[in-house]
């Protein structure tokens, strides 16, 4: 027998089918794809992170997290795309150091605050 | 109302009791954070951040691709550079930037059809071709044009008679490859300007034929 047959996530592969392929699709299907897209371009184009250590990082949380289901459609691609995608650039901010986890907690929490905040100010007024 | 539990450093969202709204939770929350925070230390201009978005959706793209293989067809000096040096090629022509470091241009002929993939991820000439589309992005589309691509493409509505050869590439960090189609016959006449309209992305990309 073919071993390839054996393998069930293969198999899935090679029966799925494309996504569809509309020339008009969206670039960025939310702002946060594009906000994080662009902050990793910003990082690589001033040389303060390779493009080559983001990659490597971008490639095994794809392999993680989008070879389980291939039966997708375009915009669940690009949204699994840009998890993906998130997931790198958080490994790679923490990797180099520019980014601590309990920075991003607070500054979670900070903004958490503002906007019930501002919906309180907006209540209240 | 939020309730805010202060002194927890683990990274996990906390005060789970309030009214959830979309920019308070999930990856839309951690990307302005992150943000936020990396602007804050000085590492980017948050202005660098919106002409970046700015220049991916509205400045490059297939348009930008369709322009150097027009050139390519109606010029033949520049044909043989592209295809002996397409980095310097194109970047004469303007288009240069992450992911144009290394382009190699790749001819379609009588005897070859060439199909473009990135089996690993995504890389894909952003200079020439703008950001990829979904379905390139897919598993299906990386796992089984290497394996078949004469099916493939025929999904795609080309079907490669089977004189003709089909080779793949793999795009790669180092190297993106961009397909030079074929001058559709009866074209001889036309401008430059008329034979860009006529390039498409898929062509570009080698899943379709002109």
């Amino acid at each position: 027998m073919n071993p390839f047959e054996q393998h069930r996530e293969a198999l899935d592969l090679a029966r799925a089918t494309l996504p569809e392929r509309s020339e008009g699709e969206p670039l960025f299907r939310t702002p946060w794809h594009a906000r994080i897209f662009a902050l990793i371009v910003a990082l690589v184009k001033s040389e303060q992170i390779p493009w080559k250590s983001f990659q490597e990082k971008l490639v095994s949380a794809l392999n993680q997290h989008q070879s389980a289901d291939a039966q997708l459609t375009a915009e669940e691609v690009d949204l699994q795309y840009f998890e993906c995608w998130l997931l790198a650039a958080e490994e790679t901010l923490l990797e180099t150091g520019f980014v601590e986890i309990s920075d991003v907690a607070r500054q979670i929490e900070a903004i958490r605050a503002s906007v019930a905040q501002t919906r309180a100010d907006q209540l209240s007024s | 109302m939020l309730k805010k539990t202060s002194g927890s450093d683990d990274g996990h969202a906390q005060g789970h009791d309030h009214t959830h709204d979309p920019l308070e939770e999930g990856a839309a929350l951690r990307v302005r954070a992150l943000e936020e925070i990396v602007v804050a230390k000085g590492l980017v201009d948050p202005d660098a951040l919106d002409s970046i978005v700015e220049y991916y959706e509205r400045v490059t793209g297939p348009r930008n691709g369709a322009a150097v293989i027009a050139r390519a067809w109606t010029d033949p000096e520049f044909k043989d550079w592209l295809l002996n040096d397409g980095t310097a090629a194109i970047s004469s022509m303007g288009f240069s930037g992450v992911q144009g470091e290394h382009i190699r241009a790749i001819e379609n002929t009588d005897e070859v059809h060439n199909v473009v993939v990135c089996t690993l991820c995504s890389c894909y000439p952003w200079p020439v071709l703008g950001l990829a589309p979904a379905w390139y992005k897919s598993p299906a589309y990386r796992s089984r044009v290497v394996r078949e691509p004469r099916a493939v493409l025929k999904e795609f509505g080309l079907e490669i008679p089977s004189a003709v050869q089909v080779r793949v590439w793999d795009s790669t960090a180092e190297v993106r490859y961009l397909i030079v189609p074929k001058r559709p016959a009866g074209t001889e006449k036309m401008s430059a300007e008329e034979l860009a309209q006529m390039v498409t992305r898929d062509g570009m990309i080698g899943t379709a034929a002109l």
